[in-house]
């Protein structure tokens, strides 16, 4: 799994119903909650957290698992690498500015162009109509130089893969990721939750989906549907 | 989830689109009770402020009809309208959520709205404001719009310089300052041979309590602070001072000034880290090798701390700096049209009240 370059300290974790995990401390202390637990020495034995239920933890524990074995992976050198060849780069940019003034001239004397809106439209008219080459420069540039961004997306996916589970588990993993501090779960978990709200095309689709019972007098409820009649 | 702590709630609520925010808030008391609280709307609004995206005009001369385009890294083009005006406007300055207006027929007739909840205030006239004295042809050279999400107020910065009865400006840089808190505008005089070009008047900056605009030529930053009402200059990096050749363009960074400089191959960001002592740091430098062919024509509107917004004469692009990848967000259809860069706002969604 991880190659963790700790203690390699093992914690154990007690779920709501008496099961027993032992987790890595590295993994365990992406929880506010164990981390205070541990600092403050008080990781003897069994840590119990009451409120969360095994089939939950088991999740939770998958989840830091899987953030601390990221951060290991994308932790590398290959920042210094890039910087040098800017560095190059700026040097030899240093050497260029005779063509830069001339651009620069040409755009400031479009810009400092005091007349009507009008008559700029029409000079703009004229240069749109070199549509042509534009096209084949659009298709060209939207090209990856790095492939730095992969490793994220990856993350990412796996991230929405994770959180698209049934309301109820939705909801445990909301409640568990509060109760232990896990900001990157409680994050992602919000977000997931408000992405189903987003989806709801009606208000009480959204108290069906989420069990909620309207407690709005019939007068209240037609203040409030004035209220918002201007959303289409 | 009721039995969800009311932080959490919060927090949900406060990853809505505004639209659905109105329609969500009513799904019962405990709902509609959090999402009115002030704390709320100042969670809310500083989230979206980190979410900031491109506002551009979009005008048909065929339809003689400008319409306003909102463009999104998240959730792509959406189109608004600023009907409920109830009058033609331009766009002059967008902050946190609000959008300065003038009115197009009637000169000198100013509006603070918020397009997303549809709320806006005619600014008042004042008997102190000469509004046809402004040089060259009445109108203000500078407008600028701050929405304190903290204090939750605004101010409107009306500036320019002074015309005489024989039409010709006399040195004098009056500025009006309309303030939401008393309803009122004040002014004040000074002296100073600053110019700007299009771009400058466009792109005007929000920060530390004071409004900032880049000034032509790029030779500083200057300043108002809205508090003390003092001009003051802030000096570039030497690096783009003594750049020769290069464009420069002033825009936020995360509440932080940010500057980015493009030349034929690079685009370079520097963001003023430590602004008591007006430090700057590069924070990128970004080769323009993929997209050469449209550089002489591309201008910076916003960022975020990850992307980086460019509109062109007929496209909208983002630039992602981890992963390196450039899209097209957005591109106009039809041929007349003025071009994006030129009307186009950095912009982000909040329900900042202005009324």
């Amino acid at each position: 799994m991880s190659s963790s370059n700790n203690s390699g300290k093992v914690l154990k974790l007690k779920s709501k119903d008496n099961q027993i995990f032992e987790v890595e401390e590295s993994v365990a202390i992406q929880s506010e909650l164990i981390k205070n637990v541990v600092e403050a020495g008080c990781d003897i034995g069994v840590i119990p957290l009451l409120t969360v239920h095994s089939k939950t933890l088991r999740n939770v524990i998958e989840w830091c698992q899987k953030h601390v074995d990221y951060v290991e992976e994308n932790d590398s050198g290959s920042n210094e690498e890039e910087i040098k060849n800017w560095e190059s780069e700026i040097c030899e940019e240093g050497n260029n500015n005779g063509s830069d003034d001339e651009e620069t001239k040409n755009w400031e004397s479009e810009e400092n162009n005091n007349g009507s809106d009008e008559e700029e439209a029409k000079n703009w008219e004229s240069e749109g109509n070199n549509d042509g080459s534009n096209k084949e420069e659009v298709e060209n540039w939207e090209w990856e130089e790095n492939n730095d961004g992969s490793d994220e997306e990856e993350l990412e996916n796996w991230e929405s893969k994770f959180v698209d589970v049934d309301k109820d588990s939705l909801y445990a993993l909301l409640l568990a990721a509060d109760y232990l501090s896990i900001d990157s779960l409680l994050e992602r978990v919000i977000k997931q939750v408000a992405d189903v709200i987003k989806q709801c095309r009606s208000v009480e689709e959204v108290r069906q989906t989420f069990g909620i019972k309207s407690d709005f007098t019939p007068e209240e409820e037609e203040e409030i549907r004035e209220e918002i009649s201007w959303i289409d | 989830m009721g039995f969800f702590p009311d932080e959490v709630i919060l927090q949900i609520l406060a990853r809505l689109p505004v639209k659905s925010l109105f329609k969500t808030k009513t799904v019962c008391k405990l709902w509609y009770r959090l999402a009115s609280d002030k704390y709320f709307v100042r969670l809310y609004n500083e989230l979206s402020a980190k979410n900031p995206m491109v506002l551009v005009e979009i005008y048909d001369s065929t339809e003689s009809k400008s319409s306003l385009i909102c463009v999104d890294n998240l959730r792509g083009v959406s189109e608004f309208s600023l009907d409920f005006l109830k009058d033609r406007v331009k766009v002059r300055a967008s902050c946190n959520g609000l959008l300065c207006c003038s009115s197009i027929p009637d000169k000198g007739v100013y509006y603070v709205c918020n397009p997303m909840t549809r709320e806006f205030k005619l600014l008042p006239n004042s008997r102190e404001r000469p509004v046809t004295r402004f040089y060259p042809d009445g109108e203000a050279t500078l407008v600028g719009l701050a929405c304190d999400l903290s204090r939750n107020k605004f101010n409107v910065v009306l500036a320019g310089y002074h015309r005489t009865f024989g039409h010709r400006p006399d040195g004098t840089f009056i500025c009006l300052i309309f303030d939401s808190d008393s309803n009122k505008w004040r002014k004040f005089v000074s002296f100073r041979e600053d110019h700007f070009t299009h771009m400058n008047k466009n792109q005007v900056v929000f920060v530390n309590g004071a409004l900032h605009w880049l000034t032509g030529s790029c030779s500083y930053i200057l300043a108002l602070d809205l508090d003390y009402e003092v001009w003051r200059k802030i000096s570039l990096p030497d690096a783009v001072s003594y750049g020769s050749g290069n464009r420069v363009y002033l825009l936020e960074s995360n509440g932080r000034l940010s500057l980015i400089q493009i030349s034929d191959a690079w685009m370079k960001i520097w963001v003023m880290k430590d602004y008591e002592r007006e430090l700057w740091h590069m924070v990128d430098s970004v080769s323009l090798r993929c997209i050469r062919g449209l550089v002489p024509g591309i201008f910076p509107i916003t960022q975020t701390g990850e992307y980086v917004f460019l509109a062109t004469h007929k496209q909208v692009l983002v630039y992602h700096q981890r992963s390196r990848v450039w899209k097209e967000m957005y591109s106009v259809k039809n041929s007349a049209t003025l071009p994006l860069w030129f009307s186009a706002h950095a912009f982000c969604s909040t329900i900042f009240p202005c009324d």
